[in-house]
């Protein structure tokens, strides 16, 4: 593919520190599964108590200042929406009128569901098909006057067109996800990891794929547009505020290309590919002066190989060691949300990064294995793990799992002492822990047992926070 | 004389209660005497002469009292008749008057107090021609001997309804089975009912009525010494958590911290009041242990 390349990408101003929009997605959801929030009643947004929780979770580091200043943060909003269209939480977006003067609808008592279903089949799949689900999301939502022509991407910093006319003429019958599929096919046989030119870029599509955002003979909404030519729908203006007073795009412009196809191609680089880390964008350190949007204003790009990975659906899977000071390094391309969620319960996070560490920790070790018996703190480590364990972390974990044995607590049960009476309790009987004394269920249905049985039980019930004394003639190893 | 009107309805009540299944007054159900779907219990028995008295006087007629402070006829009627001296008695004349200023209009003076009579609550004479009330005595000692018959037919004993004080019949139903005597309507046959007197206190067991039982029929004897000899044998201890510490170290700080509640079983094995677990749980924690929870199916 015959792109040039950008002789020195330092005259530029790099743009590589996005937020990081899967991990966010996962952290939201656990949000929502442990809480419940009520969205809105009148603009069904996250309320302020939990947008400014969220904030402080995610990782956009404008999100908090936001947050306080206008009460929302966009990056909140963005995850929200990414979530609800991947399914994994649900809540009402048509609203009801409450009345027939009513102008806008009203969302009373809006909770956000989280759908567990859903986010265990997400984070069941590997992360290469993981990586499709949000890819394919992402592609399919804003199309027409939500597209990056009328729209700002959240981490962009590109002008966009007036959106005045833009559900007219040929923009609602554009399919931008296929333009989107199209241009990232386009960007995975660039070469990986150089600064390449965007005119460049757009003059290849100029020369080869003239017709790949509107067809030569495009359809209009309606037959009369058709007069109104291919680029009506983009008006561009002296500055950026000048009302009404616009400088049409002509088809027969020798420059129409790059005025409207080339203006989109510089924003859908700022847009999804930049946001899933698939390119690095570039701005020129002053923004452009002429005409409005600005054109030209991201002069070059840098295609990761994560894109081909991602598009070929070849994301290698998280890798993980344990190193013989107890730390777990998790190494991933994505991020590995399974992978956390079952390390969560038994280490502590150190760091994250693109290498994540942990450090395994015993009373958690303990805690996990006491929450669940049947799970092998050695047997997960092993089955995750890339290499062996070093031989004192298996030692030392079957010893931190014994741990979790010392204190066993039977909960929602009763004791019964049968002072070497025949008693019938098998039925009943959790645990014998000695002859004589029962640890046992139903104590009701027990009780009723052993007057059936004719032992003449005695039916104590302690005080809450004491020992009620038992009868003088009475035999027990508890206080008479 | 008052309180054997009383059971005079009860009786009646009883016998009625063989020839109906519902839940409305006097029935024996699973062998055992019940007044209103409930065992029955002295101060029960009192509210349901009580109640007996008030519907005699509403029966057929429509409640028309305007004033809310306005006092029912009978709860009149008591109230004047606490104000009588010792051994005076008053006749229907007399309370006439006082009873309208209670009431807030005219009633039928002596339908009240001829129903009050009926039910028990008051005590009547006839003299000069007329009938005089006053509220009734407070019973008299009755032995147990006087109102309950040992038997060796039918049952174990048998309690006359017509002469058993409200409280011996209380302690009775708790202690027995009861069935009507097929012979009359205001008696009772008693059997001894082992989980029944496990359930008794000692205060219970203590009483005249119980120890006489006791005493004069083979049966109740036979199962009080039963009683006695398992009796604080079998003991099922509810609203605690039993725990098993296997190290020895938590093991001391436990009982450290919840002292003489916590009774120490065998193989490691603790107990302690429910509302302690949270100490609990706060030594465990402290001591760098976690945990682990066992639920009542073993899991």
């Amino acid at each position: 593919m015959d792109i040039e390349g950008v002789k020195d990408a330092s005259e530029f101003e790099i743009f590589t520190d996005r937020p990081d929009v899967r991990r966010d997605l996962h952290l939201f959801a656990g949000y929502v599964r442990d809480r419940d929030i009520k969205r809105g009643h009148r603009d069904n947004s996250i309320g302020k108590a939990d947008a400014r929780r969220l904030a402080k979770l995610f990782s956009d580091p404008d999100a908090e200042e936001e947050v306080e200043e206008d009460g929302y943060a966009s990056w909140v909003d963005c995850i929200d929406g990414l979530a609800r269209r991947l399914g994994l939480v649900h809540y009402d977006t048509e609203g009801t009128y409450a009345g027939y003067t009513s102008r806008e609808p009203c969302f009373p008592d809006n909770y956000i569901e989280f759908d567990a279903l859903a986010y265990e089949n997400l984070t069941s799949m590997n992360l290469a098909a993981q990586e499709k689900e949000l890819l394919d999301s992402l592609l399919q939502n804003n199309q027409g006057c939500s597209s990056e022509f009328y729209l700002p991407n959240f981490c962009g910093r590109l002008d966009h067109f007036d959106s005045r006319g833009c559900a007219t003429g040929l923009m609602p019958l554009r399919d931008f996800t296929a333009i989107r599929r199209f241009l990232l096919d386009l960007l995975s046989q660039c070469p990986a990891g150089e600064w390449l030119s965007t005119a460049s870029l757009i003059e290849y599509l100029k020369k080869k794929h003239r017709y790949f955002l509107i067809p030569k003979k495009p359809e209009f909404k309606e037959q009369w547009d058709q007069k109104r030519g291919r680029y009506d729908n983009f008006r561009e203006s002296p500055k950026r505020e000048s009302w009404g007073d616009y400088i049409a795009i002509n088809e027969i412009d020798a420059d129409a290309f790059e005025r409207v196809e080339g203006r989109y191609v510089e924003r859908f680089l700022e847009g999804i590919p930049q946001l899933l880390g698939y390119v690095d964008v570039a701005y020129a350190k002053r923004r452009p002066k002429g005409v409005f949007p600005p054109l030209g204003f991201l002069p070059a790009f840098r295609v990761s190989e994560r894109l081909q990975r991602a598009l070929q659906g070849k994301i290698a899977e998280p890798t993980l060691r344990v190193t013989a000071t107890f730390e777990v390094y998790v190494q991933s391309e994505m991020y590995p949300a399974r992978l956390l969620r079952d390390l969560a319960p038994i280490c502590e996070l150190v760091s994250e990064d693109t290498t994540t560490v942990f450090r395994l920790d015993r009373q958690k070790v303990a805690a996990a294995c006491a929450a669940d018996p049947r799970l092998d703190v050695t047997h997960l480590l092993e089955s995750l793990s890339i290499d062996s364990l070093p031989a004192n972390v298996h030692r030392e974990l079957a010893d931190w799992s014994a741990h979790s044995e010392k204190f066993i607590l039977y909960s929602v049960c009763s004791l019964l002492e049968t002072d070497g009476q025949e008693a019938e309790v098998e039925h009943y009987r959790v645990e014998n822990i000695v002859r004589g004394i029962d640890i046992v269920r139903s104590p009701e249905s027990l009780y009723a047992a052993l007057e059936k049985q004719q032992l003449a039980p005695l039916r104590i019930k302690h005080n809450e926070e004491s020992l009620s004394p038992l009868p003088a003639n009475s035999r027990s190893a508890f206080p008479r | 004389m008052a309180a054997e009107r009383g059971f005079d309805k009860l009786s009646a009540d009883l016998g009625r209660s063989r020839q109906s299944d519902g839940s409305d007054g006097f029935q024996i159900v699973a062998g055992e005497l019940r007044l209103n779907g409930k065992r029955v219990k002295a101060a029960n028995l009192a509210a349901w002469q009580q109640s007996g008295w008030q519907q005699a006087m509403q029966d057929g007629k429509k409640s028309t009292v305007k004033d809310a402070h306005a006092k029912q006829p009978d709860e009149a009627v008591l109230c004047i008749l606490a104000e009588l001296a010792d051994d005076h008695w008053a006749n229907t004349e007399q309370l006439a008057d006082p009873i309208r200023v209670f009431f807030g209009r005219q009633v039928d003076v002596d339908a009240v107090f001829e129903a009050g009579w009926e039910w028990g609550l008051l005590a009547k004479r006839r003299a000069e021609g007329k009938n005089w009330y006053q509220l009734p005595p407070s019973p008299p000692h009755i032995a147990p001997h006087e109102y309950l018959t040992a038997n060796d037919r039918h049952g174990s004993a048998t309690a006359d309804l017509k002469a058993i004080p409200f409280d011996a019949l209380e302690q009775v139903v708790a202690i027995s089975n009861q069935q009507a005597s097929p012979a009359r309507n205001s008696a009772l046959l008693l059997t001894p009912d082992l989980p029944k007197l496990g359930r008794a206190d000692d205060t219970l067991l203590a009483t005249e009525v119980v120890q006489w039982l006791v005493e004069h029929t083979e049966p109740f004897a036979e199962a009080y010494v039963k009683l006695s000899e398992r009796r604080g044998k079998t003991i099922l201890h509810e609203n605690v958590y039993i725990a098993r510490v296997s190290d020895l170290s938590l093991k001391v700080a436990i009982e450290k911290a919840l002292g003489s509640n916590l009774v120490s079983l065998k193989n490691d094995f603790v107990a302690f009041p429910r509302g302690l677990l949270d100490k609990v749980r706060r030594v465990v924690t402290k001591s760098g242990h976690v945990v682990k929870e066992v639920a009542a199916d073993g899991h």
